[in-house]
């Protein structure tokens, strides 16, 4: 009766207990657990998951304005000029679709350009291919497919410089997600704000801000479907009419990395930052270009030093949603040369680090 | 003349409406500069008047030395009228405060991005005394210098994937890099004339 009963619902009871607990062990394994662990699993999910998503990517740019006024006295007699600066916002927005999965083990990743011309750009491994409407002069440097894998993602170095805790949960592209704060620990780098999937990691929206909290650049995900049900078909090129362009690394064989060392130096760089890379490459122009770049395991800035070509340069001071570009010059280490600094950080921090090159005696 | 006098106004109407491009705007403020026929035509037709209809006054913020002598210089050379540039720049803004002006027509707009922060005083660095110097830039880039620039931007985008970003960003960067930048090497009609109307 009951005696005999109960011994097998505790069994049974029992049984489920274990199969919860190893649920519940498994899914811890699984499921990262620290801010450092899920920022882990967002780069991990970027090139291991099958995806096909349409995102849109706004970059805000903050233009300096400038304006000149004429004013007039009442009598008409006295005309004087004036000046105000001031800044206004002029933001872009673009959008795509991106199809991504892994087959038999390489990844394949199709991106298509859905505003403006009707561009896309298929990637099966480190090969990259463009597809182009005829008479489009968009051009990758091809050396540069598959290059960023190698060194961009140090995430073991970002606790140097960020401080990364989590946001509490939020919905994105209709799926839970999780909210990481990426917070600069001073002011020569930016800040994120990050969206994972919660049961995959992919992020679904990212904000990048400046120290004040603007807006910088902003990434999501409007909708996308993760996992099973990703085709091989969506992975084919839809264009029709395209002129087909090669970017892959074999296309530049003039350009030899590593080739030549470099002597040039910076100074000052942040804390943090790193130098990821330096070499001295043979790009189409005629003259050697000097790059050097840093990383601080999140944000990156290169550094291109070449001889002052023989027109001379202008200056140039140019942001573009968090990216920044501008030029200097330099007496010295053999003539003139042209510093151009690209990089995500403030307009301040790239002047500081273009002011502190200089070249190295031999 | 007629063509510069139109383009001008279509530059500046551009430049109203945030659709002028850096190389545009200095191409404006260096044609009204250096021509003085169109510079004159530019105050006598009151092209910028009409140009900037119903444009606001812009704050008054911090500027670049580079720009406080540009924009004073282009202010000399405009206005014979007025006295040296620094008092010119105060008197305007004491006018429009003190509400004596009957006509204030703000004029043209737009151009350098960034430039919010200070710049810091170059680290002392023994070595790099020793052996470089700031050198010299032009003040005006060249389609040269904004082409180069342009690559530069692309390199760095497709190098540098930011771990905040998926995979495909290198890609979407350099397509969005691209389309921003396509404009400044488009000319545009207001553009091509005036290049024309500045090199005469």
């Amino acid at each position: 009766m009951n005696s005999v009963a109960a011994p097998a619902a505790d069994a049974r009871r029992l049984a489920w207990a274990l199969v919860a607990g190893l649920c519940l062990a498994a899914n811890a394994a699984q499921t990262p657990r620290t801010p450092a662990d899920w920022l882990h699993a967002m780069d991990g999910a970027f090139r291991e998951l099958d995806y096909d998503g349409v995102f849109s990517y706004y970059t805000a740019n903050r233009a300096q304005q400038v304006t000149i006024s004429q004013s007039q006295s009442a009598d008409r007699r006295e005309r004087t000029l004036g000046y105000g600066v001031g800044y206004r916002s002029a933001a872009r927005l673009a959008t795509f679709r991106v199809v991504h999965k892994v087959v038999d083990g390489v990844e394949h990743e199709r991106i298509l350009h859905l505003d403006g011309p009707p561009r896309e750009i298929l990637r099966v491994g480190d090969k990259v291919v463009g597809l182009l409407p005829p008479g489009d002069d968009f051009a990758l440097d091809g050396t540069a497919a598959g290059a960023p894998r190698v060194w961009a993602r140090r995430f073991e170095e970002v606790p140097d410089s960020y401080q990364v805790a989590f946001a509490g949960n939020d919905r994105v592209a209709a799926r839970s997600a999780v909210r990481l704060q990426v917070t600069p620990k001073d002011a020569d780098r930016f800040g994120y704000r990050l969206w994972l999937d919660a049961d995959t990691g992919l992020l679904l929206r990212s904000e990048l801000h400046d120290v004040e909290g603007a807006h910088l650049e902003i990434f999501q995900f409007t909708t996308v479907r993760i996992g099973d049900g990703v085709a091989n078909a969506d992975l084919e090129p839809g264009i029709g009419k395209a002129v087909r362009r090669e970017l892959s690394p074999s296309q530049t064989p003039q350009q030899a990395p590593e080739a030549a060392e470099t002597f040039w130096r910076a100074g000052w760089v942040p804390s943090g930052f790193r130098m990821a890379k330096a070499n001295v490459s043979q790009p189409s122009s005629a003259s050697a270009v000097n790059t050097l770049l840093f990383t601080d395991g999140l944000a990156a800035f290169s550094i291109f030093i070449e001889t002052m070509p023989a027109a001379g340069a202008g200056s140039v001071v140019s942001r573009n949603g968090a990216t920044v570009l501008l030029t200097h010059a330099v007496r010295g280490g053999g003539g003139e040369h042209l510093v151009t600094v690209v990089g995500e950080v403030p307009v301040a921090t790239a002047r500081r680090v273009a002011s502190s090159i200089y070249r190295e005696p031999r | 003349m007629s063509e510069a006098r139109e383009s001008l106004h279509e530059a500046l109407s551009a430049a109203v409406d945030g659709e002028a491009d850096e190389l545009e705007l200095r191409r404006v403020l260096n044609a009204a500069r250096d021509n003085p026929d169109l510079h004159g035509r530019w105050e006598r037709m009151h092209l910028v008047g009409e140009a900037l209809r119903g444009a606001s006054l812009a704050v008054h913020h911090r500027q670049t030395d580079a720009w406080r002598r540009q924009a004073e210089g282009a202010a000399e050379e405009l206005s014979p009228l007025t006295a040296q540039g620094g008092t010119a720049r105060r008197r305007w803004i004491s006018r429009i405060a003190g509400g004596s002006v009957a006509a204030a027509v703000a004029v043209a707009v737009v151009l350098y991005f960034g430039n919010e922060e200070t710049t810091p005083a170059p680290e002392s660095n023994a070595v790099a005394a020793a052996e470089t110097a700031p050198g010299n830039l032009a003040q005006l880039p060249s389609e040269q210098d904004l082409r180069r620039a342009n690559a530069y931007l692309l390199h760095h985008a497709q190098h540098t994937s930011a771990a905040a970003r998926p995979a495909a960003m290198p890609f979407v960067k350099a397509l969005a890099a691209h389309d921003n930048n396509a404009r400044l090497f488009t000319p545009t009609p207001a553009n091509r004339q005036l290049r024309e109307a500045s090199s005469r």
